[in-house]
């Protein structure tokens, strides 16, 4: 074989390699953006940070700096360009029609952070608001009684048809082990059924995120969501 | 400066190529290094993520196989280093400073329809900047002007001629339309088709979560219209934060000037300049982002940095004796 010959096929072996490389970088690129869109478990919803203004405010003071999100410890502040209501095989009379979209397009408000509660809870660390540098989320003291009067993302409500303890299935209390207002926000009963006092629970959403049933017995319902307009009047 | 190093810096900086290179030099290093924060940023605040969970739950994960953990692991605080910065282009957070794009606080105040003086006063560095020296974002710190700027060069390397042209106006206009946008629809539209802030913005999702949006497709896209079709199309006609920056650049102090009595009228500077001015007859208007391609360009030196006022007519042209002292 020439010398020629011989860098001819080098040069294309490294241009496949190349290409090939890019071509596959590109496809996960490509799989990651669509991957986004998640599925929701039924009837759960996504939450705004704590101490966020009220939804349509939100949507117009939010600057997308992603500043909220960098200073989550837990890292719970997502950026999902949309989030699918999945459809409940079991749960179909509970009216979640399929493949919902739950979570504002683009055009609408998209980049504005979420936390989606079934992946992972808000666990109250008010860092989010002092990053905030246009005060779409409002700094709130890190205290106990501050966070309980101020922040509202959410109630939560909690399902008795699927619930463990309430079907009578096994003990569980795990919403209640978790719930950083335990024994004022979710109380059980003796039977360890679990109750939420509507005064006192703040919507983090940490019970939902540890409840062990795969459709969520407790869900989060926002005081504005984006798919079912007012939903809590405060 | 002493006479005899001025006369050494003057003798050197006479002879075409070596003028305005430390420039261009000095320009490169800070666009790249822009680039460079964009992602060491999500990356430290990945990395706090991780030391948080290994702090607070007891999480080993690769963590410790990390480079900024390996820089960062013998201080005394490491999260003291690792939280100093925040944010991007749009945003940035140093320590309890805060510094805005002009265009982010322009977009809030349209759609939220008040003015945050908390948030208002962020933008004042900015501001100030380009109020004395001009639309030097754009050339100086703008990340998506370097990937752009990579554009022009891809274009010279393919020989794509291609150049379609748009008033300038469109800008302005552009900037104008998305506040009136911004104020109906009730959300802030330039943060979703500015460039730097797409950038900075997909760089932290893709870090951070693995995912990117629908913004990453829209910057690859435009890439390659300014490649294939016009070149520095967005720049030029596009650009909301560019009109805003234009608009308060537009009496800058700090002006690049032509020499008439040197000029040999070669349209290199012309060639080179990535907005398509008009150097050689000095017409650098309101957009010039001070980038000084075209003093690097220049083989006679006729084209140099003045800090003076607007001329009246505005056209930069300095006759030779004015231009000594400066």
């Amino acid at each position: 074989m020439r010398r020629r010959e011989l860098f001819a096929w080098i040069g294309r072996i490294a241009k496949g390699l190349v290409l090939g490389m890019l071509g596959l970088g590109g496809a996960r690129l490509f799989r990651a953006s669509l991957v986004s869109a998640e599925a929701a478990p039924p009837g759960q919803h996504p939450l705004r940070p704590p101490g966020a203004l009220d939804e349509p405010k939100f949507r117009a003071a939010c600057t997308r700096c992603f500043l909220c999100a960098e200073v989550c410890p837990v890292r719970c502040i997502e950026f999902p360009s949309r989030v699918e209501g999945a459809q409940p095989p079991l749960h179909r009379a509970r009216g979640a029609l399929p493949r919902r979209q739950i979570v504002a397009p683009v055009w609408q408000g998209g980049d504005t952070p979420y936390i989606l509660p079934w992946k992972t809870g808000c666990i109250v660390c008010m860092k989010c608001g002092p990053a905030c540098p246009t005060g779409a989320i409002r700094p709130i003291a890190e205290n106990r009684d501050a966070i309980k009067r101020e922040v509202r993302m959410g109630l939560a409500e909690i399902d008795r048809k699927i619930c463990l303890p309430w079907t009578r299935t096994s003990w569980c209390g795990a919403c209640l082990t978790v719930c950083p207002y335990r024994d004022l926000a979710i109380t059980v009963d003796h039977r360890a059924r679990p109750t939420v006092h509507a005064e006192h629970c703040i919507g983090c959403g940490l019970c939902v995120e540890v409840c062990p049933i795969r459709h969520k017995a407790i869900a989060v319902k926002p005081p504005f969501s984006p798919d079912r307009g007012e939903v809590r009047a405060e | 400066m002493t006479e005899r190093v001025r006369r050494y810096w003057r003798r050197r900086n006479r002879h075409w190529p070596g003028r305005g290179f430390r420039l261009q030099v000095a320009r490169r290093t800070l666009q790249v290094g822009v680039l460079v924060l964009l992602v060491v940023i999500p990356t430290l605040s990945l990395y706090d993520n991780l030391r948080n969970q290994r702090d607070e739950v007891g999480i080993e994960a690769r963590w410790d196989t990390s480079l900024v953990h390996q820089l960062v692991e013998d201080l005394d605080d490491p999260s003291r280093v690792t939280q100093s910065v925040r944010g991007s282009v749009w945003t940035l957070k140093v320590g309890e400073l805060v510094i805005s794009d002009p265009l982010a606080v322009i977009d809030f105040i349209g759609a939220a329809r008040v003015i945050f003086d908390h948030f208002l006063i962020t933008a004042l560095i900015p501001v100030l900047a380009s109020l004395l020296l001009g639309r030097v974002f754009c050339g100086w710190l703008c990340p998506a002007d370097l990937l752009f700027e990579l554009g022009t060069k891809i274009r010279g390397w393919t020989g794509i001629e291609t150049d379609v042209g748009f008033a300038r106006i469109t800008k302005f206009a552009i900037l104008a339309l998305g506040l009136v946008a911004g104020v109906v629809l009730g959300t802030q539209i330039f943060a979703e088709i500015y460039p730097p802030r797409i950038i900075g913005g997909e760089l932290y999702l893709w870090i951070t979560f693995g995912v990117v949006s629908a913004g990453a497709w829209f910057f690859l896209a435009l890439l390659a219209f300014e490649i294939f079709v016009s070149r520095r199309f967005w720049c030029r006609y596009i650009c909301p934060g560019g009109a805003l920056y234009s608009l308060l650049g537009r009496w800058r102090i700090l002006r690049l000037t032509l020499v008439a009595q040197e000029c040999t009228d070669c349209t290199r500077c012309n060639a080179v300049c990535e907005f398509g001015l008009d150097p050689m007859r000095g017409r650098f208007g309101q957009e010039c982002n001070n980038c000084g391609l075209c003093v690097r360009a220049c083989a006679p030196g006729a084209l140099v940095y003045r800090v003076g006022l607007r001329p009246r007519d505005g056209r930069d042209v300095l006759p030779a004796a004015e231009a000594q002292v400066s």
